[in-house]
């Protein structure tokens, strides 16, 4: 075994941006962020769009590919390219959006980029959409649950810290700190009952 | 609140949680999924939970990315200034590399020994690569996931990784040379000997050879030359035996 020195900002391997990814590694997270975004906000700015809106489709296409990571979707695929799917999924997204805006406006747009007709997407779509709909109701829920039950779930869930660590940042004992965090999920779930009964 | 069925018990959760977090071994995620898939009861409150669990997490990422946003803004507003410095910095570079080289001529002998030590450590030493990481389902998860943080110089917290690991695998030899490799990076050379030399004793260990390599190092730069030559002998990478050909003609 060769020893050389590690730089601080060495690529990630395909392997390990998904695995990064699976378990919210921010450095892998961020990496990717930072690989992908100029690509995709260049694809935008010379298709009718503006910084503002590269920020938004990027960050939604984002957390697709997040998500589909995690539920194993690129698991099986041996070339994976995580670089590669994110900005595709950027870059249907905003065809789909420069798509309704023509339907809206009627006004032939000149882009670069050939606008395909509907396909079979669309069916998977309105699936999405409802899947969507279930999300936005839960994130009303976690908006209502108060900041200190918020913080302990992030740190828990997203941060991936230690109950230990998390009970020193917060300065209570290990013990209550596991009991608050199911305390806390329960509370999230009550929030959200009531949000989808009352519509 | 009771015109809901009752929320999960808190064991429940932290099983559901273990699961979501990837921290169960392959056999009990099956054997789990086994569980889910004939249990309605269980496969409901399971999916309940975790809509919840996706939503805090989506959140957070969320909340992440905004601060990612910022700081791919900054940098590209930094660049200039940042080029500049670094054409400075290069122009001091060859200095300090003319330097280096006109020391280097001079031989290391002309240093008093503890010096010369210091120096061939410096020279010498650079930590280990590390492993490439593989992914897959399998019980290594923790220990790819905490090299990749190795790999990155994150060696706290790799450490802090690892250790947890050793409690179910106090001998195994990958574990203690990644502990030994990443204590004397971040300058723990007393911790680093005593897992490298754990690492020696198991049996037709892979790295043997690299791990009498780095115990070589630490006694050479703690100024036991003595252990050091021997350390050194023992290990058969082509380093260490230029090392050790160094160590032996300085001291004759």
């Amino acid at each position: 075994m060769q020893t050389k020195p590690i730089t601080n900002h060495k690529p990630f391997s395909q392997k390990e941006l998904v695995a990064g990814v699976k378990t919210n590694n921010q450095q892998v997270l961020q990496c990717l962020y930072e690989l992908v975004f100029p690509k995709v906000r260049s694809l935008v700015l010379k298709n009718n769009g503006d910084d503002a809106q590269a920020k938004d489709i990027f960050q939604e296409a984002f957390v697709s590919t997040w998500r589909n990571i995690k539920d194993g979707r690129l698991d099986d695929d041996e070339n994976v390219n995580v670089e590669g799917y994110l900005f595709r999924i950027a870059k249907n997204k905003w065809m789909d959006h420069l798509r309704s805006a023509n339907y809206k406006k009627t006004i032939s747009h000149n882009t670069s980029i050939q606008i395909e007709n509907p396909s079979e997407d669309e069916i998977v779509e309105n699936f999405e959409k409802e899947d969507q709909r279930k999300r936005m109701a839960l994130r009303q829920a976690l908006d209502r649950l108060g900041s200190e039950c918020k913080t302990v779930l992030q740190l828990f869930y997203f941060e991936r810290k230690s109950m230990d660590v998390i009970s020193k940042e917060l300065n209570i004992a290990s013990a209550s700190a596991r009991n608050k965090k199911y305390r806390c999920m329960e509370k999230l779930r009550t929030l959200s009952l009531e949000i989808k009964n009352n519509g | 609140m009771d015109k809901n069925p009752k929320y999960i018990s808190q064991e429940q959760q932290e099983l559901f949680e273990r699961y979501l977090m990837g921290e169960m071994p392959i056999a009990e995620q099956l054997s789990f999924k086994a569980r889910l898939a004939d249990n309605d009861d269980l496969s409901k409150s399971f999916e309940e939970f975790k809509a919840l669990f996706e939503t805090v997490e989506e959140a957070a990422l969320c909340e992440k990315l905004e601060d990612f946003h910022s700081s791919v803004i900054e940098q590209k507003e930094e660049t200039p200034t940042k080029t500049l410095n670094i054409s400075k910095f290069r122009f001091n570079y060859r200095i300090a590399a003319s330097v280096t080289i006109l020391l280097a001529i001079g031989g290391f002998w002309f240093f008093n020994s503890q010096n010369s030590n210091e120096k061939l450590f410096n020279e010498y030493y650079s930590p280990d690569p590390g492993l490439p990481t593989v992914m897959g389902a399998n019980d290594n998860y923790a220990f790819y996931e905490a090299m990749v943080d190795y790999k990155q110089g994150n060696y706290d917290i790799a450490i802090a990784k690892w250790e947890k690991l050793l409690v179910s695998k106090p001998e195994n030899d990958t574990l203690n040379y990644f502990l030994g490799s990443a204590y004397l990076a971040i300058e723990e050379p007393t911790r680093a000997v005593s897992f490298l030399e754990k690492a020696i004793q198991a049996k037709s260990s892979s790295f043997r050879n690299e791990a009498h390599y780095y115990v070589g190092l630490i006694y050479l730069k703690s100024g036991k030359q003595q252990k050091a030559v021997e350390a050194l002998n023992s290990s058969e990478l082509q380093k260490a035996a230029e090392l050790h050909q160094k160590l032996t003609a300085s001291q004759k």
